[in-house]
């Protein structure tokens, strides 16, 4: 009699990316169907439909997010879920939109808890928000650099801002909301963004809230204003709206003899 | 020479191959940890420090074990989530 096949995990976290299925990695589809169950948390059309066509058994998690319940709940719950179904019929996979180490809570608790139980966890990167916002506005972090932040961290640590290096900032949208909610922050939350981000920024400086695409038949949203009016434009956007703001100025090169070297060994 | 028995820090035995030598038939996988600096670049790891030294988790972690029904785990692994995060 042969022996069950051996699998290097007991939970695969994977991600499932942004557009729909259509950037789904084939190692993630392979994951998926060496996999006894199939949790997913992608919201995104179709996903699901084409998953139980990979997974003998696909989890809709979608239902564990209740309107205004806080979110920590559904993260507990969805990790709960994978979790103990790990520990009973090994390997399962929990499936996630976008990049599963890319503001991905359930990830972190499904990790600490396999740490603490001696569950294997195999995690597979997907596209997330950021590489797609960088195609959405054609921009390169190679050459001024680029900063992240998730909205309410930014507020709660007061973390301070480069001003010669773009910004990006998660969740604008619902900073300040830890419940699942239908609607954007309150506008006093907003103004709370607005407010510290113009201790480092002009009112006029220009600003572009991002939604990508979640279907190849869409187009990505660029809502474009000034930060002294982002309260009223991040109350007219997605939840999943993240906020771009490009530098002030660019930083002026501080050693010239190197930067010239650097030409001179390009030969140009 | 290949490599044998490579285990995280910690985790026991192991010989480090030259850098020209083929792969051990044996070896499904090498973990690369930048010795020292784990605690430093990794939040994380002490966070979970600091979860394992509570009484809550690890009595959580016994019921987790002793669990004989879908329904019993369910809700062991419920309690422990609720001390992780």
């Amino acid at each position: 009699m042969s022996s069950p096949p051996q699998h290097p995990y007991d939970i695969a976290v994977v991600g499932l990316g942004i557009t729909s299925v259509h950037q789904i990695t084939r190692e993630v589809e392979e994951t998926i169907r060496r996999s006894t169950r199939t949790f997913v948390a992608d919201r995104a059309p179709g996903v699901t439909t084409y998953l139980s066509t990979l997974s003998p058994s696909v989890i809709d998690l979608a239902s564990r997010f209740r309107p205004n319940a806080h979110r920590l709940e559904a993260y507990r719950a969805i990790a709960n879920e994978v979790v103990t179904a790990a520990i009973e019929q090994p390997p399962v996979c929990f499936a996630t939109y976008g990049h599963p180490k890319m503001l991905s809570y359930p990830t972190v608790l499904i990790q600490r808890a396999a740490a603490i139980l001696d569950l294997r966890v195999a995690i597979l990167p997907g596209i997330s928000f950021l590489d797609t916002l960088l195609i959405d506005l054609g921009i390169d972090p190679g050459f001024d650099g680029l900063q992240l932040y998730e909205a309410t961290d930014l507020l709660v640590r007061r973390r301070p801002l480069q001003t010669d290096v773009a910004c990006v900032i998660a969740q604008a949208p619902v900073v300040v909301e830890p419940r699942e909610a239908a609607a954007p922050s309150s506008a006093a939350h907003l103004a709370l963004l607005q407010n510290y981000l113009l201790t480092f920024y002009p009112p006029d400086h220009p600003v572009v809230i991002v939604v990508s695409k979640t279907h190849p038949l869409l187009e990505p949203v660029l809502q474009r204003t000034r930060l002294g009016t982002l309260v009223a434009a991040l109350a007219n956007t997605a939840h999943s709206g993240t906020l771009y703001i490009p530098p002030l100025r660019r930083r002026a090169v501080a050693d010239q003899a190197l930067a010239d070297r650097m030409r001179e060994a390009a030969g140009g | 020479m290949g490599v044998v028995g490579v285990l995280p820090p910690g985790g026991g035995i192991g010989v480090t191959p030259g850098v020209s030598d083929p792969p051990s038939p044996g070896v499904v996988g090498v973990i690369q940890f930048l010795t020292g600096f784990e605690v430093a670049i990794v939040s994380e790891a002490g966070i979970l420090e600091e979860i394992l030294a509570n009484q809550a988790v690890a009595t959580a972690v016994q019921a987790v074990r002793a669990a004989s029904s879908s329904a019993e785990r369910l809700a062991a692994v419920s309690a422990l989530m609720e001390e992780i995060g």
